[in-house]
């Protein structure tokens, strides 16, 4: 409607202007005739003047070009008008296309014209349009629909072809193609076409016809390419838009068939949008998830006794921007619940952390089938232990000689028999303990337990073992008290010490150490044995899983130890990981903390989650985008999980709770390292996370340490002074100890030394007896680490001596001593707390870590209040 | 010391490897019953010092013998020991609610039975 009426406005303003164009034109003209022929009567009176005529003709010829020139250029300005209105108004570039080949036919007094659209899957040209002047030519129009035309076929296909316009004054020079045919059938004289470019990409072709002979012109040509540009770009323009539609409802499409719930998060943990699945497994209109956080849709309408806590990892991953994967329970608005699974994946966009996405699934269908394997496997095992109580009795009794002689081979067979069918008891204790404890039917009975008490238990226990194998087991006396099931814990230490002792070689140590933190203590055993490969460290806690399928022969372990103690440990709402030592060996880490979460764990069906193994979580604060990966993967192989930050609107945003240190690059954002320390601390008044700098700075002493801080390290890194520092700082508060090391050696005096001063601790280094007794009473350290060998006397006299001063009799005290030595040395060597390590055998760190624990609680026995190291 | 231990376990093979134990280890004289049933008559007649009864029984399982053991003024007073391949810990409690003197697990060592039934009863 708008265009027939826009087309009858039209008209009368181009007649008009045409009019007025002619007006002023044929003025001139004849005042032109005129002019000549008043001159010209008088030219021709003079017989030398005969050109007299000729210059009438000329004059007029003149005129009539003046007048062509003039009314071209009104058609043009008028062409551009239209064309103009036209573009400029909103319209589909199909109307548009449409409005544009009338005006270019009416005003040029063509007869048709016609649009073909480059068809780019078959290659040809394709009718799109076409317009007629009324009564001659729909009949035209009307054949020309659905008709195809190859490259070079008719004119259109030529300018295709050439990529330029081309004009025909005599159509019958084409090579006849139906198309041709039709046109000249209609009786069409001339003709002439354009090609509508983007680039150099022909998209389509318009063509016009006449019946009249019309020659090439140059105007009208330049004129149409003009037109053919604009049109152009609005056929480029509405591809790219339908191409972004096609997409975009694909996506949707996609998104509306998954199974899988999906949610959309902004980088606030709103939801921007979820598919249909999500909506339905959460019992809640599409519609109403919009806009609210996400933990709250999950766990928010879970009954008070299930409710999580801050621990819960839902919300912390949608705090955090780490990717993070697990199983969990969802609450439906309802109340009623499902487990999922669920994969939480964080969007970076350029760097920078825009939103991330939420994908869940019910697998209550996976549970099910679980609780039935398990109550298989239940039964299975009641039905074993039968007849192996018969072999098992039969071949002890046979064995023991008590029935008579066996000649040896037969002895040697009956010893296989019988370890094999110990070994399938064993397997068969394990798998039932393991149903047991994941199914949740054997609930743990929490008290207060000192944990000292249980690590001596399971010492002692171990005892027989280690002495067997000559691996030496030692503990410190650290007290904290847990609320815990004391046999559980009990289980899992020997399971860890047994393991220790297995893959220890003779003349080892295996040390067994507590360290308190904010909410709970870190339980480590340390060993010296072959290690584990990175890559195993997550899944030696898997069942049936052991680093070398050897071991499990040799060693008659069952595989399920470890999968045993991660059951437990979860159960206490703690984490138990593995590390790589630097050096040699393996420690094993579980936390626990001091009081265990959420009871309400234990209750729900299908047991356990099984969530990956905790790990010290560490905020590696870090512009550089090619160090900080690599720092990432340093910690990463030692057992830290880390959280990156690149800019100091990240660090502050991720340093919470959950991160127990932060490793900061003073080099920030351009902001300079010491100006973020402030913020930071305001974000946690307490200190409780300790902040370690990183800097390219010399090595400073540690009383320069800029308030706030509590670590430094060095760049360009060296791994064992990161890992050295973290230890440090996740150790304890630096308090300001002393530590006299009494050794003759003065380089390996000044390494244990060096090793301490960077502790915050302050060291004297005593190479006699006689300085070491002069010390002790002027420096007054809080432990002795001492050698055994000294000129002047030894060790021995040293500690006779204090035992015999009341101050001094219970100092702790490390024997650092070259040789092993004998129980009753030991005895003579002990002061207060002592601990015997041999020299080459022990790792640096560990000694300081010992060294730490000691001190640690040889203060809280003393009841010193903590002096924190103002740095 | 001498004493007579009464073996009540459905299985034979278990019975004799138990009996077996006992005799050579520790010299005891053994009395064996594949039955509730018969396990109570020969325990009312020959009075043993122990009774060592298993769990898992069909007919009379070993609680409701214990049951009749405990309910027969014969045989009241005759200590009982559960041998049970029954291990977690809610059947412990269960059994060691029903009263019985002691829980040993199967499999056991035959070559430690009788010190471990000894030392359980106070015996020696």
């Amino acid at each position: 409607m708008q265009e027939q009426t826009t087309a009858a406005t039209e008209q009368p303003g181009r007649t008009a202007r045409r009019g007025f164009s002619y007006v002023s034109a044929i003025l001139l003209g004849l005042a032109l005739a005129l002019a000549f022929g008043v001159l010209a009567p008088r030219l021709a009176a003079n017989p030398r003047l005969s050109a007299g005529p000729l210059i009438f003709i000329a004059g007029a010829v003149a005129a009539i070009l003046v007048l062509r020139l003039l009314v071209q250029r009104e058609h043009r300005v008028a062409l551009q008008l239209v064309m103009s209105e036209i573009v400029g108004e909103n319209t589909s570039p199909e109307i548009a296309a449409m409005r544009i080949l009338e005006a270019l036919c009416v005003s040029q007094g063509w007869d048709v014209a016609i649009k073909w659209e480059v068809n780019a899957e078959v290659n040809r040209l394709e009718f799109c349009s076409g317009w007629g002047a009324p009564g001659r030519t729909e009949t035209l129009i009307q054949e020309g629909m659905g008709l195809m035309l190859d490259k070079g076929e008719g004119l259109p296909g030529r300018v295709w072809q050439d990529g330029r316009p081309a004009w025909l004054t005599d159509l019958t020079s084409l090579p006849r193609s139906p198309h041709t045919q039709a046109i000249l059938h209609h009786r069409m004289v001339s003709g002439c076409a354009v090609p509508v470019r983007v680039g150099n990409k022909v998209l389509a072709v318009l063509e016009f016809y006449c019946h009249f002979s019309l020659r090439e012109n140059r105007e009208t040509l330049a004129a149409l390419e003009t037109v053919a540009a604009s049109l152009g770009q609005m056929l480029a323009r509405s591809h790219e838009r339908g191409r972004a539609e096609k997409l975009y409802r694909e996506q949707e499409i996609l998104l509306d068939s998954v199974a899988d719930g999906i949610c959309g998060l902004d980088r606030h943990g709103l939801v921007s949008f979820a598919n249909p699945a999500a909506a339905r497994l959460l019992g809640i209109a599409a519609s109403s998830l919009a806009g609210k956080p996400v933990h709250d849709l999950l766990h928010a309408s879970a009954p008070p006794r299930r409710q999580c806590n801050q621990d819960c990892p839902l919300r912390r991953s949608s705090a955090n921007y780490k990717a993070a994967a697990g199983e969990d329970t969802i609450f439906r608005s309802d109340g009623s619940s499902f487990p999922a699974e669920y994969v939480l994946t964080p969007i970076l966009d350029e760097g920078h952390f825009s939103g991330s996405v939420l994908s869940f699934r019910d697998i209550s269908q996976r549970y099910a089938l679980d609780r039935l394997k398990d109550e298989f496997i239940s039964t299975v095992s009641h039905e074993l232990r039968t007849p192996l109580t018969s072999i098992r009795g039969a071949l002890g009794l046979l064995s023991s000689g008590i029935l008579g002689k066996v000649n040896d081979k037969a002895a040697n067979l009956l010893r296989i028999a019988l370890t094999n069918s110990d070994r399938l008891v064993r397997l068969i204790n394990d798998i039932l303990d393991l149903e047991r404890i994941q199914s949740g039917k054997e609930p743990l009975a929490f008290r207060p337990v000192q944990l000292a008490e249980i690590v001596r238990q399971a010492i002692d226990g171990m005892q027989p073992v280690a002495e067997a194998a000559g691996v030496q087991l030692i503990h410190d006396t650290t007290q904290v008290e847990i609320s815990a099931d004391p046999d559980r814990l009990l289980q899992v230490l020997t399971n860890l010490l047994s393991n220790a002792v297995k893959f220890s070689p003779p003349n080892s140590t295996i040390s067994v150490m507590l360290r308190p933190g904010v909410s709970g203590v870190t339980l480590s055993v340390i060993d010296q044995g072959r290690g584990i490969p990175a890559d195993k460290l997550d899944a030696i806690f898997g069942r049936f899983q052991q680093v070398d399928v050897l071991d499990s022969r040799q060693k008659g372990g069952s595989g399920l130890g470890l999968a045993i103690c991660r059951t437990i440990v979860l159960q206490h709402s703690g984490r138990i990981w593995a590390e790589r030592n630097p050096v040699c060996g393996s420690t094993f880490r579980v936390f626990l903390p001091y009081k265990p979460v959420s009871p309400a764990l234990s209750e729900t069906p299908g047991g356990v989650f099984d969530q990956a193994p905790g790990r010290g979580t560490i905020l590696l604060a870090d512009a550089n985008g090619a160090t900080r990966p690599q720092i990432a993967a340093q910690l990463n192989r030692h057992g830290y999980r880390v959280v990156e930050t690149a800019t100091v609107e990240q660090t502050l945003a991720a340093a919470h709770e959950g991160v127990e240190a932060i490793l900061l690059d003073t080099s920030l954002d351009g902001m300079n390292g010491w100006e973020i320390l402030p913020l930071l601390r305001r974000l946690d008044p307490e200190a409780r996370t300790p902040v370690v700098l990183l800097s390219v700075e010399n090595r400073q002493k540690p009383a320069d340490l800029p308030a706030h801080a509590e670590g430094w390290v060095a760049m360009p890194l060296n791994e064992d002074a990161l890992l050295g520092e973290l230890a440090r700082v996740l150790c304890g508060p630096g308090e300001k100890a002393r530590i006299l090391v009494v050794e003759d050696d003065v380089d390996l005096a000044r390494i244990i030394g060096d090793v301490f001063s960077r502790d915050t601790i302050e060291v004297q280094l005593a190479y006699t007896l006689q300085a070491a007794l002069d010390a002790c009473f002027g420096f007054k350290p809080h432990l002795l680490v001492l050698d055994i060998g000294l000129p002047d006397g030894d060790g021995f006299n040293v500690v006779d001596w204090l035992r015999n001063n009341e101050n001094l009799a219970r100092l702790p005290l490390v024997v650092y001593s070259g040789r092993e030595l004998t129980p009753a040395e030991c005895r003579q060597l002990t002061l207060g707390p002592t601990h015997f390590l041999t020299k080459a055998r022990v790792q640096p760190q560990q000694l300081e870590a010992l060294v730490l624990t000691m001190l640690r609680s040889s203060r809280q026995m003393e009841e010193t209040p903590v002096v924190r190291n103002p740095g | 010391m001498a004493h007579r231990i009464l073996i009540i376990d459905d299985e034979e093979d278990i019975r004799e490897v138990a009996a077996l134990s006992l005799e050579t280890v520790a010299g005891w004289e053994v009395l064996v019953a594949s039955s509730g049933a018969q396990g109570l008559a020969c325990a009312i007649e020959r009075q043993p010092d122990a009774i060592l009864l298993d769990v898992m029984m069909p007919g009379m399982d070993g609680p409701t013998i214990f049951r009749e053991l405990r309910k027969n003024p014969a045989t009241a007073r005759i200590p009982v020991l559960l041998l049970t391949a029954k291990v977690q810990s809610s059947d412990q409690r269960r059994f060691a609610d029903l009263g019985v003197d002691a829980i040993l697990f199967k499999p056991f060592d035959p070559l430690t039975l009788s010190t471990q039934i000894a030392s359980l009863l106070g015996w020696k």
